[in-house]
């Protein structure tokens, strides 16, 4: 299905990384995480590509895609997970309501962090 | 970290890198019809690129290879595309997605006006249903003869004999592609369809060494 040679080997790469890391089934992966793992830079075009295939095509998918919500009021914060349902509402409505605080949150795509977790696959034991 | 502001970006920065983004969102963003139909026919031409650049890796191919390939391609986009799947017939071209959308694709080399005309019927008439999030598709043509200009408006012409009531309109993002709408004949929905001319003409007067000289098909 992949043609260029760079591209399917990349996605060979990110596969073993996602899947023979002993990674938890929820595990949080990052972009960062994965471009470290398979040694590529965060902004390269061709490794963005690989992810976001692994992440969206129904014939190759072994990633889904969640975010982390980061406080900006507190500098200390480690995100935490916010419920899909939320960031399509603060999609729709153009601001986050900070789901401890209520505080509304207008710039709130610079807090969301975006994460995977990865596919359980068929063969896996349940 | 990557915010969704840099996926965002991101995914801007490219052609394939918008289809991509827009199916990695689509979950929260949503997604509707008209906009997966935007998103094939940019994936389409995205697709059809390698081949308009690089006509004689091609020309020699059949109708299956070509449209295999594209399938291939659209694959490599996120779509769920299927070759030759059955839908009334065997379908050249199914893009699927979850939200029950569907695209459909006939693919044809052009070896004469009624064979694009089979073509034409067969998408219409066979493989589509003319449901709601159904009524789009497209002609693939591949074409193997020189100036795909004159092709196209014999083509419409053509067209416009055997389907009265039809109507044409030009899709400005690749040469002498058009659309065509007309009532399905089993919903009365119209039925939009993009005649995509993709060109596979191969005969440069300079002879380089290594080329195939391929005259246009007979």
């Amino acid at each position: 299905m992949i043609s260029d040679e760079v591209e399917r080997a990349l996605c060979v790469r990110l596969a073993e990384a996602i899947y023979e890391s002993n990674l938890s089934r929820d595990a949080i992966i990052t972009y960062e995480m994965l471009a470290k793992r398979v040694g590529e830079s965060i902004e390269n075009e061709t490794f963005n590509y690989c992810v976001n295939l692994l992440a969206t095509s129904p014939k190759v998918r072994l990633l889904d895609m969640h975010f982390l919500f980061f406080d900006p009021s507190d500098a200390e914060h480690i995100g935490e997970p916010i419920a899909d349902n939320e960031v399509r509402a603060a999609i729709e409505s153009g601001y986050l309501i900070d789901p401890r605080t209520g505080v509304q949150i207008n710039d709130y795509k610079r807090h969301l962090e975006a994460y995977f977790t990865r596919v359980v696959l068929p063969e896996e034991p349940a | 970290m990557t915010t969704l502001e840099d996926v965002e970006r991101r995914s801007n920065e490219t052609a394939r890198g918008k289809i991509h983004g827009a199916f990695l969102l689509a979950p929260y963003k949503g997604l509707s019809y008209t906009q997966f139909i935007e998103l094939v026919e940019q994936g389409l031409l995205y697709s059809t690129a390698q081949i308009w650049a690089n006509p004689k890796f091609y020309v020699e191919l059949n109708e299956d290879q070509i449209t295999h390939y594209i399938c291939s391609a659209l694959d490599c986009l996120g779509f769920d595309a299927s070759f030759n799947s059955f839908q009334g017939g065997h379908c050249d071209v199914t893009v699927k997605i979850a939200f029950g959308y569907v695209w459909l694709g006939e693919a044809k080399i052009d070896h004469d006006y009624e064979w694009l005309n089979k073509g034409y019927h067969q998408l219409t008439t066979r493989y589509s249903t003319g449901q709601v999030n159904q009524n789009n598709g497209g002609m693939l043509i591949y074409c193997k003869k020189p100036r795909i200009d004159t092709i196209m408006e014999k083509w419409k012409i053509r067209l416009e004999e055997g389907a009265p009531g039809v109507t044409l309109t030009d899709w400005p993002e690749s040469a002498s592609a058009f659309y065509s709408v007309a009532k399905h004949e089993r919903t009365g929905a119209d039925f939009r369809v993009l005649h995509l001319p993709i060109s596979i003409y191969f005969n440069p007067k300079d002879k380089a060494k290594g080329d195939v000289a391929v005259q246009a098909a007979q």
